[in-house]
């Protein structure tokens, strides 16, 4: 059972694929009013991680809670409660924004459409409603699929590098609207390899490399325990790439 | 682009701007292996992870095979009719053969385009190497072509054989029917596609053109079955001078016959290459839709099912490869109402049963197959999908609404014309029981694809997965379609076989809810 004030919590997580283990006994909590960053180098299982979270993926072992439900018997309550951004928002192409958030608003038993009316004016989306969704840009991709995360009010945010594509207007407000989402206390689970972002919104962060966590916690525990002034320092002692990285850049020269 | 990356590299070794025909070849290949994966491996459009590459593409190769055999084994039905009873044997030979390369070859095109337009990745990357655009067409053309050699090659095997069994002119009429009709299925897929992109908004009208640009492709093929199956005698100026029906005259050794028929068939063959080879990096590019109107917020919240119902049947009536899916039964069902009206006018109406058995049948059968295709249209976008709160049975039930709708009204339109023409409404008993029969095949394609959904982290649909969704719901479909017809001839009344017909497939609802709700 998850401790109280416990949004999500994953314990012991294995993924396999094949032969291949992506992601090795995770274990980490993300917190009720609290925004978690899953950081990692490319193909550390941040994705693998997410997907096993909203049941995309199958577990080899380990259990996934949030809002103390567990998400094996509870599914279709835990998704009902939950925004997703997936990583890379595979959609249904033919159908134009309008006729994808309607149904997602459907199906998510909506009481009107205020509140994504409201955010498809804030990310400026009006003019690309009756265009279907394959012909969008990225971003314009991304956006449709923050807002499908948001119009409902979700307790929980679970993002896979959400801000991907996103113009820098857009990304003031996503942000904005992650913090007024956990200061209400919402909770946030995303993963990012933009550490600047990290480092000014995250209240908590977890570093995985292949597939296994190898630090945890706030910015300032982090900053002191691995002696980095900033996040990226930190992740690059932590996940053993400073030095590589010098060699590289020696033999470049 | 797995494949691609290889074959980017070959390019950049090969000096200059004009490659030697070596890579050319290496590249061909390099694509065409890539249109295999990206065709048939379901992860680019559902978003799923392959997790083992190896079994997907070799479960890729092996959807091809499936769609090749059927069709060799209809080519060597004709064959042993042509064989075997050389009355009519001549003519539906090569007529058979036409329309039995015509439908692999396009469904072939159809379906590996449908996966490579997800993406623009394969024609982005012919187009940063140094090659000039008719070499980008050349290789295009070259990998979709290359793409359908097995379907093609099996039909070359069976031509060949047919030579050995059958004599030299029929094999050379057959192979005239086999270049012919691939040339008109490049033709039909490259006008499909182009009506596609130059239509790509997503109004109304735009849509209703759409589905019109699939129904002569039907109706060619309707109309060849008709000419294969209604045995025509033909005089020996048709054998000779009207083209496709002067293969008759090739297969009985007319000299004149051949040299006309080479006439047509070497310009259309012709004219086949340069449509597909125009067409060809338009085949590998996103199919894009354009806004009709200006956009604006006009979403409105609608009951989940309503909402599920809707949304299958707008991606459907948009996709070029589903929309043949909702058109083919329709026309079946017109074309049946056509000729019940007709036979009735001669005074040659068929009996009860015989009229149920050719025509009901064949639509509740297909109708049983409806939901497969809607499960298929929503794998596009599936891992998105997943995400969203669907009660257990939410989805089942917007399945079960779209079928019993098409089924409904396909059926009432054919009961409605058989009461006008034998002023008997009985057939309504059994057309109404039929219902619980699509219903429990409905059932089972839902516990199918659960099953299936469950297993997509492999990212692929496989080919034993397939092969035997077929033969169970072809069994779930048969058992009461069975028992139905064989009462039928033993009391030759409606009652007791409706009877059997409604009590079987409610058994088989039982079974199937009750297999459905443990599995969910």
């Amino acid at each position: 059972m998850t401790a109280s004030g416990e949004a999500i919590r994953v314990d012991d997580l294995v993924v396999r694929y094949g032969q291949k283990t992506a992601v090795n006994h995770l274990s980490f909590s993300v917190k009720k009013g609290e925004i978690y960053g899953l950081l990692g180098p490319n193909g550390a299982g941040k994705t693998s991680t997410i997907k096993a979270l909203i049941g995309l993926t199958e577990r080899d072992s380990g259990t996934v809670e949030v809002l103390g439900r567990d998400i094996d018997s509870d599914a279709v309550w835990i998704k009902g409660k939950i925004g997703v951004v997936p990583e890379n928002p595979v959609l249904f192409d033919s159908l134009t924004p309008n006729e994808f958030l309607e149904l997602v608003a459907s199906l998510r038993k909506l009481p009107d459409m205020k509140k994504t009316r409201s955010l498809v004016t804030a990310f400026e989306f009006d003019e690309f409603m009756d265009t279907p969704i394959a012909s969008l840009s990225m971003g314009n991709k991304q956006k449709v699929t923050v807002i499908a995360a948001l119009m409902h009010g979700p307790e929980v945010l679970i993002l896979d590098e959400p801000f991907n594509g996103l113009d820098v207007r857009s990304v003031r407000i996503f942000k904005d609207l992650l913090v007024r989402h956990t200061s209400g206390g919402g909770a946030v689970l995303f993963s990012t390899h933009i550490m600047d972002v990290a480092e000014r919104i995250c209240n908590e962060v977890g570093i995985i490399d292949q597939g296994a966590k190898v630090a945890e916690g706030t910015m300032e525990q982090l900053k002191a325990s691995i002696h980095g002034s900033t996040l990226e320092e930190v992740f690059l002692k932590a996940t053993n790439m400073e030095k590589e990285i010098d060699e590289v850049l020696k033999a470049l020269e | 682009m797995t494949y691609l990356k290889d074959a980017n590299a070959n390019e950049v070794e090969a000096s200059g701007a004009d490659p030697s025909p070596s890579p050319k070849v290496k590249l061909v290949d390099y694509v065409a292996r890539e249109l295999l994966y990206q065709g048939y491996v379901a992860s680019r459009l559902t978003g799923m992870t392959p997790s083992n590459m190896r079994r997907a593409i070799g479960s890729a190769t092996r959807s091809k095979y499936l769609i090749a055999l059927p069709f060799a084994f209809l080519l060597l039905l004709i064959m042993a009719e042509a064989r075997f009873l050389p009355l009519n044997g001549y003519l539906t030979y090569p007529i058979g053969v036409l329309i039995w390369t015509f439908m692999p070859v396009f469904i072939s095109v159809m379906q590996i385009s449908y996966g490579a337009s997800a993406g623009p990745q394969i024609r982005d990357t012919l187009l940063t190497l140094p090659l000039s655009d008719g070499d980008v067409k050349t290789v295009a053309s070259g990998a979709l072509i290359s793409s359908l050699k097995i379907p093609l090659l099996v039909s070359v095997a069976i031509l060949l054989i047919a030579g050995l069994v059958l004599g030299p002119w029929l094999m050379l009429a057959g192979i005239l029917a086999a270049v012919l009709s691939t040339a008109l299925a490049l033709i039909a897929v490259s006008a499909i596609v182009r009506a596609y992109r130059r239509l790509g908004t997503n109004s109304r009208l735009s849509t209703l053109i759409r589905i019109i640009t699939v129904i002569p492709i039907l109706l060619f093929s309707l109309v060849l079955g008709y000419v294969q199956s209604s045995k025509v005698q033909i005089s020996f100026f048709q054998a000779t001078y009207v083209p496709v029906l002067n293969l008759d005259g090739v297969a009985q050794g007319h000299g004149l016959a051949l040299i006309i028929s080479l006439v047509y068939t070497v310009p259309v063959a012709i004219v086949g290459y340069v449509a597909f080879r125009r067409t060809s990096v338009a085949l590998l590019s996103p199919l894009t839709f354009f806004a009709s109107r200006r956009g604006s917020f006009r979403a409105m919240v609608r009951p989940p099912i309503t909402a599920l119902v809707l949304s299958d049947f707008r991606q459907m009536l948009r996709s070029p490869r589903l929309v043949g899916f909702i058109i083919v039964p329709f026309i079946y069902v017109i074309i049946t109402i056509y000729s019940s009206v007709v036979s009735a006018q001669s005074g040659a109406a068929e009996s009860y049963p015989a009229l149920f058995i050719s025509s009901v049948l064949p639509v509740a059968a297909i109708s049983s197959f409806l939901a497969y295709v809607l499960y298929l249209t929503e794998l596009r976008g599936l891992s998105y999908f997943m995400t969203l709160p669907l009660g257990r049975f939410t989805n089942v039930k917007s399945k079960l609404a779209v079928t019993i709708l098409f089924y409904g009204v396909s059926a009432a339109l054919l009961g409605v014309t058989f009461t006008a023409v034998t002023g008997n409404a009985d057939l309504f008993i059994p057309i109404v029981a039929f219902m619980l029969t699509v219903v429990a095949c409905v059932l089972y394609t839902a516990l199918y694809f659960h099953y299936t959904v469950k297993s997509m982290a492999l990212g692929v649909l496989g080919f034993v997965n397939t092969v035997v969704y077929t033969i169970v719901n072809l069994i779930v479909f048969g058992i009461p379609a069975a028992s139905f017809v064989v009462a039928l001839f033993l009391y030759g009344n409606f009652v007791y076989p409706t009877l059997i017909l409604a009590g079987s497939s409610l058994i088989e609802i039982a079974i199937l809810l009750l297999l459905l709700v443990r599995a969910s």
